[in-house]
């Protein structure tokens, strides 16, 4: 063989076999496997659902891996939707300035909603939808999910997309791609890195949703869908330890086993993507990426099959936008005109509904509750408040001085980095009844114990983004700082606490947002017959919901939208633009 | 400004010019950038400007000249704020279908193989597969990359990667081929070595089709070398200054004396332009001047007993400090362009230098040398704080301290945020950058304790003698 041109680079250049082999069977295996359990997990959403005998969840170990697969197929329609949605939304909001001034805003708006607030709002008229049919609840969950990963993935694509190198475009225009190939070979792969890390972070926050919505009351009926987290919430009912125990251990597998089959080998595939020019030394590897490449099905796959859809996508694509641009050169003034007027009209008519809908919410509310609630919901927002900010505070005290020691030897971050991540993905809500069980025998308040609760779920962004900040201070930075003797305070002043800032805001912010969500569900706690309710918003928000009263809900979900904006603008923003301005290390 | 003379300034370039009519035309075009809260900045200013069949045309301007813009007015990438664009006569619209880019940055996907980012050029040819492979397969043997089709960028070297933009122009087979300062990030050995090839490549046209080549550079050489008409421009705005006919034959030998005395011309060109022997050309003088007219930049004089608004060239206080050190080393003089080899500098920038010393009258620029004033050589001779002081004086002779100092004097609580100081800028320098400005501004009077800038506040005030700062570099020590 003669010898390459070009070094050789690991991850790219796996022999793919040259004939069937095991792993064809397996490959294909897998891929027949995935198709029945889709098409029959699918089936079985539609089953039949009777008010008065609602179905019932077996404890019974050996149906977990059914429940779990519900969850995860779950899991990923919602994040199919979100993913759907990223593109239409980021992409438009990217390309036309004028869409962006209204577009933005209301992504921002949409994140500061607390996600189980969109559930409470939209499970009834899903119910409404698909009346005798659970199918109305599995919407409400699914789009619960998707409100979770949606807006995150969004911003991110949008951020993307604003900030490919110019050159790169400029190329794509001056060669004449046509939309589709410019979207196919410039826009989405200039965008995947970003794309699949915030993907990757939404989907390990969507477990904490799927694991609430599954198991939901909605005007005082008690409604489960069949799942991971309904399962758990009946052992944790029945007083069935083991049970939940099995629960637990499924999850955690299974947010493992997604780990290392869907994002690890899509984070050594994307390395292709990087802007870079420069080769990176250490590239991240997949067992699994490397296994797949040796397929000899998928290849043959790809040289028949997936170049035939390419060329069929690309020449579709060019046909259509020749068509476009004749149609639009021979399309009168008038017909154009008519056109872009019912665009207008039709959004005009959209914002106008919406305002409308307002209007007749804020009606009703006035008319359902009286000042002294409105205050009420207001004060009760202020305590939660106060549960955000001390979780913030208390996780940055502990959590910080582990994340520099961790971050500050390469060794050990790598090991703790991921542990974090699965940490922040595991869904904590599925054990707080245990911890619950345990305030009561401690005769631990809830008020204070929710802070806790919290915490279990959101501290861990703050760590591994502190890990992240301190194994990116520059090593010379630490020498030059040995050399000087600088020692504990003085070390932590000049150096660590500049370094690391701009990676702590980062994960403050995602924790405080995550701690306001999970005010919804830590205020409120049940174990066994025990229920304790602590004063809040969050706790506000789930006793309307289980009433039903819509005024009600309507109000404190914005009142709590408020404060997150308010927050958001006052406090993060400007802690944002200083760790901009004074802390970066380029 | 008066109408510019017919491009065609000497015989030779007619010759070369041919009966045909031009390609590519530009006709009076400006184009003006909208800037954050100030009255938008003028790139280009009435350019007028053809590309003839069968010529390799030099743009020659430092950067910030504007030159990158005619570039993308021409591809059709930005559309001109007056005057007009045409492709082979008619008005040019969209994207022009006769033009191929070789970018300064490469701008190659590093996702695609050499192979996949060739094709790129082809997309819009609509070839069938097979006549693809064939196209992409003649273009990589004619640049040299046979055997790294199924490469990534980034594992090439510079050089070659720039080799796969230029396959990916050819194939495109455009008329004109377009190179934005397509050697300026390559190494120099690589850079002489690809210019030859792309000589050879224009003269065998038969092999890729291009009927012009047209270039953009800051590179006096590069042009010398390579064009058959050289066009220069300046910056702020940008504006034409002169066009060169450069008959030499291919290949062009650089140590002949043709090429030295062509080198030579180019250079006294430039010079006029920047460091012009005569009182600086006045953009604006002070104050009150009817609206900027276009046409009207000719009349311009100082208001009697107003020294005129000068704007600071982006220059760090630390070079001028170096020139005096090199002009010592040299006998206190030195001509311009070996000033510009020897600090390894590009020729604008080192004019950018020369020019901030100047208006400190530190040097003194007659013709193309610079000469150490009596001043300068007592700065130099001086101690690191008397410096300051010869520093500080000299700045506050210039009109924008001047007038800066006055104002914070009079601003009530003795600082002005950011934002106020550079909206007067610009509008007393349209055609530089506000806050380019403001941050030179900021830098010499730091330099000569006479103003400081609050990151925090983003506020500009005057620097005060307070014991503060001393007190705490004291605690600090004693900790």
């Amino acid at each position: 063989m003669a010898p390459r041109p070009y070094p050789d680079t690991t991850a790219q250049q796996v022999e793919r076999g040259w004939r069937f082999g095991w792993i064809d069977v397996a490959v294909a295996l897998a891929m027949l496997g995935l198709l029945y359990a889709i098409v029959s997990l699918g089936g079985d959403m539609r089953v039949r659902f009777d008010e008065l005998s609602p179905p019932r969840l077996s404890l019974d170990v050996k149906y977990i891996p059914y429940y779990t697969a519900r969850t995860v197929l779950r899991m990923f329609i919602a994040f199919a939707a979100a993913l759907l949605f990223t593109f239409v939304w980021g992409y438009v909001a990217a390309k036309s300035t004028r869409a962006r001034k209204i577009m933005l805003p209301i992504l921002d708006i949409l994140q500061s909603v607390p996600v189980l607030g969109f559930l409470s709002i939209t499970v009834t008229g899903f119910l409404a939808l698909f009346p005798g049919s659970l199918l109305g609840v599995e919407c409400a969950a699914i789009f619960a999910i998707f409100t979770a990963q949606a807006w995150n993935m969004t911003f991110g694509f949008y951020h993307s997309l604003v900030t490919i190198p110019s050159e790169l475009l400029e190329a794509a225009r001056v060669y004449r791609l046509s939309w589709w190939q410019r979207f196919g070979k410039v826009e989405l792969p200039a965008s995947a890195i970003g794309l699949m890390w915030n993907s990757m972070m939404s989907f390990g926050g969507g477990w904490f949703f799927v694991a609430q919505s599954e198991a939901i009351t909605v005007l005082n009926k008690n409604i489960k869908l069949p799942g991971l987290g309904s399962y758990m919430a009946t052992a944790v009912e029945a007083g069935d330890t083991r049970a939940a125990i099995c629960a637990i251990v499924a999850m955690i597998a299974t947010i493992v086993l997604i780990d290392q089959l869907v994002w690890r080998p899509l984070v050594a595939w994307a390395e292709k993507f990087k802007l870079e020019q420069t080769e990176a030394k250490d590239t991240p590897t997949s067992w699994v990426l490397n296994l797949l490449r040796r397929s000899y099905l998928l290849g043959w796959l790809s040289d028949h099959v997936g170049i035939v859809l390419r060329h069929f996508a690309s020449r579709a694509s060019t046909v259509a936008s020749d068509m476009a641009t004749t149609v639009a050169a021979r399309a009168p003034r008038a017909l154009r005109l008519v056109l872009r007027a019912l665009i207008w009209v039709a959004v005009a008519a959209t914002l106008a509904w919406l305002v409308w809908d307002a209007i007749r919410v804020a009606r009703e509310i006035k008319t359902d509750m009286t000042g002294s609630e409105m205050l009420h919901v207001v004060w009760v927002g202020v305590l939660t408040l106060l549960r955000v900010a001390a979780m913030t505070v208390l996780a940055t005290l502990m959590w910080t001085p582990i994340g520099v020691w961790i971050g500050l030897r390469p060794r050990v971050a790598r090991i703790a980095q991921p542990v974090a991540q699965i940490a922040a993905s595991f869904p904590v809500n599925m054990t707080f009844p245990f911890i619950v069980g345990f305030f009561i025998a401690a005769h631990i308040p809830i008020d204070l114990g929710s802070v806790l609760l919290m915490a279990l779920g959101t501290q861990w962004y703050i760590l591994f983004n502190v890990i992240a900040g301190a194994m990116a201070i520059p090593t010379d930075l630490q020498e030059a700082a040995g050399l000087f003797g600088l020692r504990q305070w003085r070390l932590w002043k000049t150096l660590i606490i500049p370094a690391i800032f701009p990676f702590w805001v980062t994960g403050a912010v995602t924790a405080a947002g995550g701690a306001w969500n999970a005010s919804i569900v830590a205020e409120v706690a049940t174990w066994g017959k025990d229920k304790l309710v602590a004063d809040g918003l969050g706790a506000y928000i789930a006793q309307v919901t289980e009433k039903g009263d819509k005024p009600a809900i309507y109000f404190s979900i914005a009142v709590m939208a408020l404060f997150v904006v308010v927050i958001n603008r006052a406090v993060w923003r400007r802690l944002y633009a200083l760790a901009e301005r004074r802390f970066k290390l380029d | 400004m008066p109408p510019l003379p017919a491009p065609v300034s000497s015989d030779a370039a007619a010759a070369i010019a041919s009966a045909n009519a031009p390609l590519i035309e530009l006709r009076h075009v400006s184009k003006n950038y909208a800037t954050a809260g100030g009255p938008p900045v003028t790139i280009l200013d009435d350019i007028s400007l053809d590309v003839r069949a069968g010529e390799m045309l030099g743009l020659l301007g430092q950067s910030g000249s504007g030159k990158s813009t005619i570039l993308r007015l021409m591809a059709g990438l930005t559309e001109p704020s007056g005057g007009a664009v045409l492709s082979h006569g008619s008005p040019l619209t969209g994207i022009n279908r006769d033009l191929a880019i070789v970018f300064q940055s490469f701008a190659l996907y590093p996702w695609l193989t050499v192979q996949q980012n060739v094709q790129v050029g082809l997309i819009q040819r609509r070839l069938g597969a097979e006549a693809e492979r064939d196209e992409i397969e003649k273009a990589l043997d004619l640049i040299g990359l046979s055997g790294y089709e199924n490469a990534y960028p980034k594992q090439l070297s510079g050089g070659m990667r720039q080799r796969v933009g230029f396959a990916r122009a050819i194939v495109a087979r455009p008329e004109v081929l377009a190179m934005d300062e397509a050697f300026s990030a390559l190494d120099v050995l690589t850079a002489e070595n690809l210019r030859t090839e792309v000589i050879q490549l224009w003269r065998n046209a038969p092999d890729t089709g291009f009927k012009s080549i047209f270039f953009v550079t800051h590179n006096i050489a590069e042009a010398a070398y390579m064009a058959s008409r050289i066009v220069i421009i300046s910056p702020n705005p940008g504006r034409l200054k002169r066009i060169i006919a450069n008959p030499m034959p291919y290949p062009r030998d650089v140590n002949s004396k043709e090429f030295a005395v062509l080198v030579e011309q180019i250079h006294d060109a430039i010079t006029a332009v920047a460091l012009p022997d005569e009182p600086a050309e006045v953009v604006v003088s002070v104050p009150a001047l009817p609206a900027q007219q276009p046409g009207a930049e000719a009349v311009p004089q100082a208001a009697p007993g107003t020294a005129p608004i000068e704007p600071i060239p982006n220059v760090a206080v630390g070079s001028v400090l170096g020139l005096l050190g090199i002009l010592e080393d040299n006998d206190e003089r030195i001509n311009l362009f070996e000033l510009s080899t020897l600090i390894g500098q590009e020729f604008g920038e080192t004019i950018a230098i020369v020019k901030a010393a100047e208006m400190l009258d530190l040097v003194d620029t007659p013709k193309n040398e610079v000469v150490m004033t009596q001043l300068g050589w007592y700065f130099l001779a001086a101690p690191i704080p008397a410096q300051k002081t010869l520093f500080k004086r000299q700045i506050l002779k210039l009109r924008l301290f001047q007038m800066l100092t006055s104002r914070l004097q009079e601003a009530p609580d003795g600082h002005i945020s950011a934002d106020a100081v550079m909206e007067e800028l610009a509008k007393l320098l349209p055609y530089d950058q506000p806050a380019k400005l403001l941050e030179v501004l900021v830098a010499w009077g730091r330099y000569a304790e006479i103003l400081d800038y609050d990151e925090k506040t983003r506020t500009v005030s005057l620097k005060l003698e307070e014991p503060a700062e001393a007190e705490e570099s004291e605690s600090e020590s004693r900790e």
